[in-house]
C-alpha cells in the first residue's frame, strides 16, 4: 500500500502563531548548557569521515567545510588538516576571495572569515545579528506600508496591502520571538564577485551582501519578490559577474548590476532547485533539484527546458569545468555531461552510496563531499 | 605438643566407634533425602546472576531495564543464501515461511517481530509532495521480475541494507525481541526452550544446500552455554573412572576403592540435594563445583584409606585400625576442610550472583565432605576393612615408596634444599613478569563464554562481518526531566557528548535520539544535506522526532539512550569510554541532563570488570587471612605457616603468571579459581605438618621428621594432587571456554601446590630452622649413612630394615602414646 504523508515543506510564515505556543508552554527555560555558536569545534581525527556539506578547490589542496563547525583543507585521507574555528555549528558553503581570504556561512547564519594562509577563524556575524536586522527592515517595511496604506483610497487595494500589513507583523514577530529562543535559520550558501563583493542565501529568504571582505553584512532580502520566503539554495556569481539564485519550490532570479537589482527567472518546475551551474562568458545554464529534475537554459535564464533523469534521487550539488558539467546527489549519484550535449550524459552511482552535496573536479579525479565524508573517485 | 587426645576429641571418637551402626544410619537416610533432592536440581542461567548488581552502573541498567528491552534482548535470525542473492522468489518464500514461524515461538515480542515480510518495516523517500513511503514488500508479491525489481529498488530505500539486509545482499535478518517475561504465563522466559525451539523450528527445518540459518543473540548464547554445561557433565563420569582406575592402582584393595568413590560421589549428591532444598539451580559456573567436591571427596578418602592401611600392615583389626585412622586424621582433616570452606566462603564478598552460588555451593559440598569422607568412610572401613590383596601390595612395595620418600626428604637438607628454594626464587620472577600481562576481563571477540570456533561465535562472526553493527555495545542513558529528552538544549549536550565520545579509539559508532532528529531536519527539508543539525526551532526538532524508533526515547521523553558501538570489549577499551564519559561530564558540567552509565553487553561488562578489579586483590586479602589464620589456629606456629604459605603463594603467582603468558583474562569465571586454588591447596601443608609435627615432639631430625610425615601421607600427598587435577584437566575440552579455563588453571594450581608441598615446604622448614633443636640428638641415634648416602639407587635391604624399623619403632611409640 501506498501511503502519501505531507509532513511540511518548510513554510517560513506559518511559524508565529506556533511560536507563541511555544514559548507560552514552555517558559522555563533549559540552563544554557552548550552554545554551538561559541563552543571551539573539537579537534578530531574523523573529519575526513563526517558529513561534509561544501567543498572549494584551492591553491593545493581542497577546503572542506560540514557538520560540527569542520573545516579542513584534504589532499588525501593521509595528508590534511583541520583548522581552528570558533563554533560548533555545520557549515553550509565557502568561498574564496581573490586576495585569499576565506568566507564560510553555516548554521544559525553564522559567517567566519580566515585570513590568506590562515588555518585559523573567526567569527564575523550570527543569526542573532540577522535577527536585528530583519526587526529593523521588518520595522521600516511596516512603516512604509502603514504610510501607503494611509494613503490608499481604493478599499480592494487597501485590503490587499492590509493582508501584505499583517504578513509583515507576523514575519517581524517572528523574528522577535526567534531572538528569544536564540537563531534557527541556516545560511545555505555563500559566494563573491570578481570585485569580491560577498553575497550568502540561506532559509526563509534570507539573502546578505558584504561589500568589505565579509567583515560587515547587509540584509538585501527586500530586493528580490519572495513573499513567502522560500529557502534560497544557491546564489552563485560567475567570473564576469552575472549572479544567480535558486530555491525552494522552482524560484529562480538573477541580477546583472552586482546585486543592486534581481528579476525573476520563471522555471518550468515548481519543485525545489538546489544548486545552479553557470559558467563565464556562457550563457548556458544548468539548474538542478528534488527527484532528478534538471532545468537547461541557452539563454542567461531568460527561457528554460525542464529534464528529467531517469533517476529518483534528488541531485545536491554541481560544478562545471571545461564545459563539462558535474552533478551529485543523493545514493551516490554522480553524473556528468558536456554542457552543450545534454543527451550524451554519463550516469554514475559511486559505491557507497552516500549523499553528496559538493563536486570539485581535479584532473581526473572527482572529490565528492557528503554523507560519509570526502573522497576522491576517479571517472575511468 | 601433645598427641593424647583430648577430652572433646575422645568424646568425638567415642561417639562415632561406639554407636557407629547408630551414626551410620542417621548418615545413610540424610543421604536417601539428599539424593532425592539432588533430583530435582535444574540447569539455570540467569542474566541478573552473572552482573554485579549492586554497582553503579548495574543500578542504572537495572532503573531502566524495562525502557531499554528493545534494545537488549534480541535475537537475530539470518538467512543466507548460499548460492545467489536475496532477490529470488525461493528465498523470499523461505524468509517469509521464517517470519512466520517464529512469529507463533513462545516469549517472542511480536509487535516487534521484524523483517522484511513485517508491515513495521517500510521504505520512504522524499518527493514534490513530501515523504512518500510503503511497506518494502510491495502488494501483491508474486514473485515475478517485476515484483522483485520493485522489492530490490524498496530495500534500497527502506535504509535496511546494513541492518535487515546484508551488505552483500546475500542474506536476510529476522529480528526477534524477546519478552523477559510471558505475559500469558506469567513465567520467566525459559532461555533453554527458546534456544531450543529455534534450533528445531528454523535452523534444522530451514538449512538446506541453497539456506543455511545463523542464529546469534544474548538468548542464544544462554541457551547454548546451557546445552554445553550439560555436556560436561559426561566429563563427571570420566573423571569417576579414571579416579577408579587411579585409586585401585594405588591401592590394590577394590572394597576401599569403591568407599572412597561412592563416598565421594554420595558427598556431590548431597551437596547437589542441599542446593536443591536451598533453592538454588546448577548454573555454567557452579558446575564446577560437584567436580570440586568429588575431588576433595576423594582426596580426604584417600587420606583415610591410606592410614587405615597403614595401621592394618602393622596388624590393627580392622576397627582398630579405622579408628586410628579417624584418630589420627580428623583434627587435620576438619582444619583442612574448614579451611577450605572458609576460603570458598570469602568468594561471598565478590557482588556477583553466579560467584556467590559457587562459594555457597562449594561451602556445602565441602562441609558434606567432613560427614562422608571423614565420618562415614572410616566407619564403612571399620566393617569391610582392607582386603588382603592391598595389604600385600602395602606390604610389598613399602620400599618403592620409600624412594619417593628419600627423594623428597632429601629437600628438607642442602644441597636440595638450596636448589628447591632458588628454583622457587627464579619461578617467582618468571611469575611475577608474565603476571604483568594479565588482562581484566574477557579478551575475546563475540561471545567469550563459548570457544571461538563455536556455532554461535561463527555465526556472530557472519553478522559482523555482513552487517553494520557491532556485538560490543556499551549503553549510556541520559536522563532528563520528564518531557525535556527532546529539549533543543538537551539535545544538543547529547549530540556533543556523543561527538565526544565517538572521537576515543576503539569506538566504532555513537548513536542516539539526536541522530534521529538531525535525520529528521534533513528529511524535511527535502532531503537538502545542508539542513542535517539539530535545530533551536523546537517545532521543528519535535516534528523531526515525530518517527522515533522505539528504544531511543523513552514513554514519558525523560530518558535517551545513547549507543555506543565498539570494535571489541578488552578492558582497555571499554575503560577508555568509561574515563571518556567522566571528563565528558568534567569538561562540560552537563546540568539538565544527567549522564547514566550503563546498559549493553559492553556497559554491563566494564561494571563486572570494575568489581572484579577490585575483588581481585580483596578475595586475595580474605582467602590468605583467613587460611594462615586456621593454620595458626592449628599449629601455633609462624615458622610453620611461613612454611605452608609459601608454596601457596609461588602458586598463585605462577597461574597470574599463566593467565597473562596464555592471555586468559580474570573475569567472573576465572576469579574464583585462585581462591579455590588456595582453599585446597592448603591440604597439603597442614596434612604434612601435622605429621611433621608429631615427629618433632618425639625429638627427632627435621630430615628424619619429614621422611617420617612422608612415609605417613606423601604417597597420599601425591596422589591427591593427581586426583584433583584429573577432575578437573577433564574441563579443559569443555565446549564452554570459560569452564576450559577454569579448568586449565585450576589443573595448574593442584600439581604446583603438590610439588611446591613436597618439595618447598621441607626446604623452607630447613630455611627457617624448623626442628632445630632435634639436631643434635638426632645426629646421635642416627647412623649417618642415611643421611650421606651417595647413591640413593643402590639402596641396600640393610638400609631398609633400618629405615623401616626406624619407621615402625615412629609408629609403635605414636601407637603406644595414642592409646
Amino acid at each position: 500500500m501506498l501511503t502519501k504523508t505531507r509532513i511540511t515543506l518548510s513554510n517560513c510564515l506559518a511559524t508565529a502563531t506556533a511560536f507563541v505556543m511555544v514559548l507560552s508552554g514552555s517558559v522555563a527555560m533549559a540552563e544554557p548548557g552548550i552554545e554551538l555558536l561559541q563552543q571551539r569545534a573539537k579537534i578530531s581525527k574523523l573529519l575526513p569521515h563526517s558529513i561534509v556539506m561544501a567543498t572549494l578547490n584551492s591553491v593545493n589542496s581542497v577546503v572542506a567545510v560540514g557538520e560540527r563547525g569542520h573545516i579542513f583543507s584534504w589532499k588525501n585521507h593521509n595528508n590534511w588538516q583541520q583548522h581552528k574555528v570558533p563554533v560548533s555549528v555545520a557549515l553550509t558553503s565557502v568561498t574564496q576571495l581573490s586576495d585569499g581570504t576565506m568566507v564560510a556561512v553555516g548554521h544559525d547564519s553564522v559567517i567566519l572569515t580566515s585570513a590568506s594562509g590562515s588555518n585559523s577563524w573567526h567569527k564575523v556575524f550570527d543569526g542573532n545579528e540577522l535577527l536585528d536586522l530583519k526587526i529593523t527592515l521588518k520595522q521600516g517595511q511596516i512603516a512604509a506600508l502603514q504610510q501607503t496604506i494611509a494613503t490608499v483610497l481604493d478599499d480592494v487595494k487597501r485590503e490587499e496591502l492590509s493582508y501584505q500589513l499583517e504578513e509583515l507583523i507576523f514575519s517581524h514577530e517572528d523574528a522577535q520571538l526567534e531572538k528569544l529562543t536564540g537563531p534557527n535559520k541556516p545560511l545555505l550558501s555563500v559566494t563573491h564577485t570578481s570585485q569580491d563583493i560577498l553575497f550568502a542565501s540561506g532559509a526563509c529568504g534570507t539573502l546578505l551582501i558584504s561589500k568589505d571582505k565579509g567583515q560587515s553584512w547587509q540584509l538585501i532580502e527586500d530586493r528580490i519578490e519572495n513573499p513567502q520566503q522560500f529557502h534560497l539554495n544557491q546564489v552563485v556569481a560567475t567570473n564576469d559577474d552575472r549572479l544567480f539564485l535558486v530555491g525552494e519550490n522552482g524560484i529562480g532570479f538573477k541580477s546583472d548590476d552586482l546585486g543592486k537589482h534581481w528579476t525573476v527567472m520563471s522555471m518550468p518546475y515548481a519543485g525545489s532547485l538546489f544548486g545552479i551551474v553557470a559558467q563565464p562568458n556562457s550563457h548556458l545554464l544548468v539548474a538542478f533539484g528534488l527527484q532528478g529534475n534538471l532545468l537547461l537554459s541557452h539563454d542567461n535564464g531568460t527561457s528554460w527546458q525542464h529534464k528529467k533523469l531517469a533517476t529518483s534521487a534528488s541531485l545536491l550539488g554541481g560544478a562545471v569545468s571545461q564545459q563539462q558539467v558535474y552533478l551529485v546527489g543523493h545514493g551516490g549519484l554522480v553524473i556528468d555531461f558536456n554542457i552543450n550535449d545534454f543527451e550524451r550524459l554519463n550516469m554514475r552511482r559511486h559505491p557507497s552510496g552516500a549523499a553528496f552535496t559538493s563536486v570539485t573536479p581535479l584532473n581526473d579525479e572527482l572529490v565528492l563531499g557528503g554523507q560519509f565524508g570526502i573522497t576522491a573517485w576517479s571517472l575511468k | 605438643m601433645t598427641v593424647s587426645p583430648l577430652k572433646f576429641e575422645q568424646f568425638i571418637e567415642r561417639l562415632v566407634f561406639h554407636y557407629r551402626a547408630v551414626v551410620m544410619s542417621i548418615i545413610a537416610v540424610l543421604i536417601l533425602f539428599l539424593t532425592y533432592q539432588a533430583a530435582q536440581v535444574k540447569p539455570e542461567a540467569s542474566f541478573t546472576k552473572m552482573i554485579p548488581t549492586s554497582h553503579q552502573f548495574v543500578r542504572n541498567y537495572l532503573d531502566y531495564r524495562k525502557e531499554l528491552v528493545s534494545l537488549g534482548n534480541v535475537v537475530r535470525i539470518v538467512v543466507e543464501s548460499k548460492t545467489a542473492d536475496i532477490f529470488n522468489a525461493e528465498f523470499q518464500q523461505t524468509l517469509k515461511q521464517v517470519t512466520d514461524e517464529v512469529f507463533y515461538i513462545p516469549g517472542v515480542n511480536r509487535d516487534g517481530l521484524k523483517s522484511l515480510w513485517t508491515p513495521n518495516v517500510r521504505w520512504q523517500e522524499v518527493t514534490e509532495q513530501g515523504f512518500v513511503g510503503g511497506a518494502v514488500i510491495p502488494e501483491h508479491f508474486d514473485g515475478s521480475q517485476a515484483k522483485l525489481a520493485r522489492l530490490k529498488s524498496n530495500v534500497l530505500k527502506s535504509g535496511q541494507v546494513g541492518v535487515l539486509v546484508g551488505n552483500n545482499f546475500r542474506s536476510a535478518i529476522v529480528l526477534v525481541p524477546l519478552q523477559d517475561i510471558n505475559p500469558e504465563t506469567g513465567l520467566a522466559l525459559d532461555y533453554r526452550e527458546l534456544s531450543i525451539q529455534l534450533e528445531q523450528k528454523i535452523r534444522a527445518k530451514y538449512s538446506n544446500d541453497q539456506i543455511s540459518i545463523r542464529i546469534v543473540g544474548f538468548a542464544k548464547v544462554v541457551g547454548d552455554l546451557i546445552d554445553g554445561a550439560l555436556q560436561v557433565v559426561t566429563f563427571f563420569g570420566l573423571a569417576v573412572v579414571i579416579t577408579l582406575i587411579l585409586l585401585w592402582l594405588y591401592s590394590r584393595c577394590l572394597r576401599s576403592t569403591l568407599a572412597v568413590l561412592c563416598f565421594s560421589i554420595l558427598a556431590v549428591v548431597c551437596q547437589l540435594g542441599i542446593l536443591n532444598l536451598l533453592g538454588y539451580g546448577i548454573n555454567p559456573y557452579s558446575m564446577l563445583v560437584p567436580f570440586l567436591v568429588f575431588a576433595i571427596g576423594v582426596s580426604h578418602g584417600v587420606q583415610i584409606v591410606n592410614a587405615v592401611i597403614h595401621h592394618a600392615v602393622t596388624g590393627a583389626s580392622k576397627v582398630d585400625s579405622a579408628r586410628l585412622a579417624f584418630r589420627s586424621l580428623y583434627i587435620a582433616g576438619i582444619t583442612a576442610l574448614a579451611s577450605d570452606a572458609i576460603g570458598f566462603t570469602t568468594l561471598m564478598i565478590i557482588d556477583i550472583g553466579v560467584i556467590q552460588e559457587l562459594a555457597i555451593a562449594a561451602s556445602i559440598g565441602v562441609a558434606i565432605v567432613i560427614i562422608t569422607n571423614l565420618v562415614a568412610l572410616p566407619i564403612v572401613m571399620s566393617y569391610i576393612g582392607v582386603s588382603k590383596s592391598g595389604l600385600n601390595y602395602a606390604r610389598n612395595t613399602m620400599h618403592k615408596t620409600q624412594i619417593v620418600e628419600r627423594l623428597f626428604a632429601n629437600f628438607a637438607r642442602p644441597p636440595l634444599a638450596i636448589i628447591s628454594i632458588i628454583a622457587g626464587i627464579c619461578l617467582l620472577f618468571v611469575g611475577l613478569y608474565f603476571s604483568q600481562f594479565m588482562k581484566i576481563g574477557d579478551l575475546d571477540p563475540g561471545a567469550p563464554e563459548l570457544r571461538a570456533d563455536s556455532r554461535y561465535n561463527l555465526d556472530n562472526a557472519y553478522v559482523v562481518a555482513n552487517y553494520s553493527t557491532s556485538t560490543d555495545l556499551f549503553v549510556v542513558m541520559a536522563k532528563t526531566a520528564t518531557e525535556q529528552c527532546s529539549m533543543y538544549e538537551n539535545m544538543v549536550m547529547i549530540d556533543q557528548f556523543q561527538w565526544h565520545i565517538k572521537n576515543i579509539a576503539g569506538v566504532q559508532d555513537v548513536k542516539s535520539v539526536a541522530d534521529v532528529s538531525k535525520f529528521g531536519i534533513f528529511g524535511m527539508n527535502e532531503g537538502s544535506l545542508k539542513w542535517y543539525g539539530l535545530n533551536r526551532d523546537q517545532l521543528m526538532t519535535n516534528a523531526s522526532l515525530v518517527k522515533v524508533p522505539s528504544g531511543l526515547i523513552n514513554q514519558d521523553c525523560s530518558m535517551a539512550p545513547i549507543l555506543i558501538f565498539l570494535n571489541d570489549h578488552k578492558a582497555e577499551t571499554l575503560q577508555a569510554v568509561v574515563a571518556g564519559v567522566e571528563q565528558f561530564k568534567q569538561q562540560y558540567q552537563p546540568q539538565d541532563v544527567e549522564f547514566l552509565m550503563a546498559a549493553g553487553n559492553a556497559g554491563i561488562e566494564s561494571a563486572t570488570n570494575t568489581v572484579i578489579g577490585q575483588a581481585q586483590t580483596q578475595m586475595l586479602f580474605w582467602v590468605y587471612g583467613v587460611v594462615i589464620s586456621l593454620c595458626l589456629l592449628t599449629f601455633r606456629s609462624l615458622r610453620t605457616v611461613i612454611c605452608i604459605m609459601v608454596p601457596l603463594i609461588l602458586t598463585s603467582i605462577l597461574s597470574q603468571g599463566l593467565m597473562g603468558g596464555l592471555e586468559i583474562g580474570v573475569k567472573v569465571a576465572t576469579l574464583p579459581v585462585i581462591a579455590l586454588g588456595v582453599g585446597i591447596g592448603v591440604d597439603y601443608g597442614i596434612y604434612i605438618f601435622s605429621k611433621v609435627n608429631e615427629a618433632l615432639s618425639q625429638g627427632k631430625s627435621l630430615y628424619i621428621t619429614y621422611r617420617y610425615a612422608l612415609n605417613q601421607t606423601g604417597k597420599a600427598v601425591a596422589f591427591t594432587g593427581f586426583t584433583l587435577a584429573i577432575g578437573v584437566a577433564t574441563w579443559v575440552f569443555s565446549p564452554i571456554k570459560f569452564q576450559a579455563d577454569m579448568g586449565l588453571l585450576l589443573t595448574f594450581m593442584f600439581i604446583c601446590n603438590m610439588l611446591g608441598a613436597l618439595t618447598l615446604i621441607p626446604a623452607m622448614a630447613w630455611l627457617l630452622n624448623v626442628g632445630q633443636r632435634n639436631e643434635q640428638p638426632d645426629h646421635k641415634t642416627n647412623p649417618t649413612d642415611i643421611n650421606n648416602d651417595p647413591a640413593a639407587a643402590a639402596v641396600s635391604n640393610k638400609h631398609l630394615a633400618v629405615a623401616s624399623s626406624d619407621n615402625s619403632n615412629l609408629d609403635s611409640n605414636l601407637n603406644r602414646k595414642l592409646q
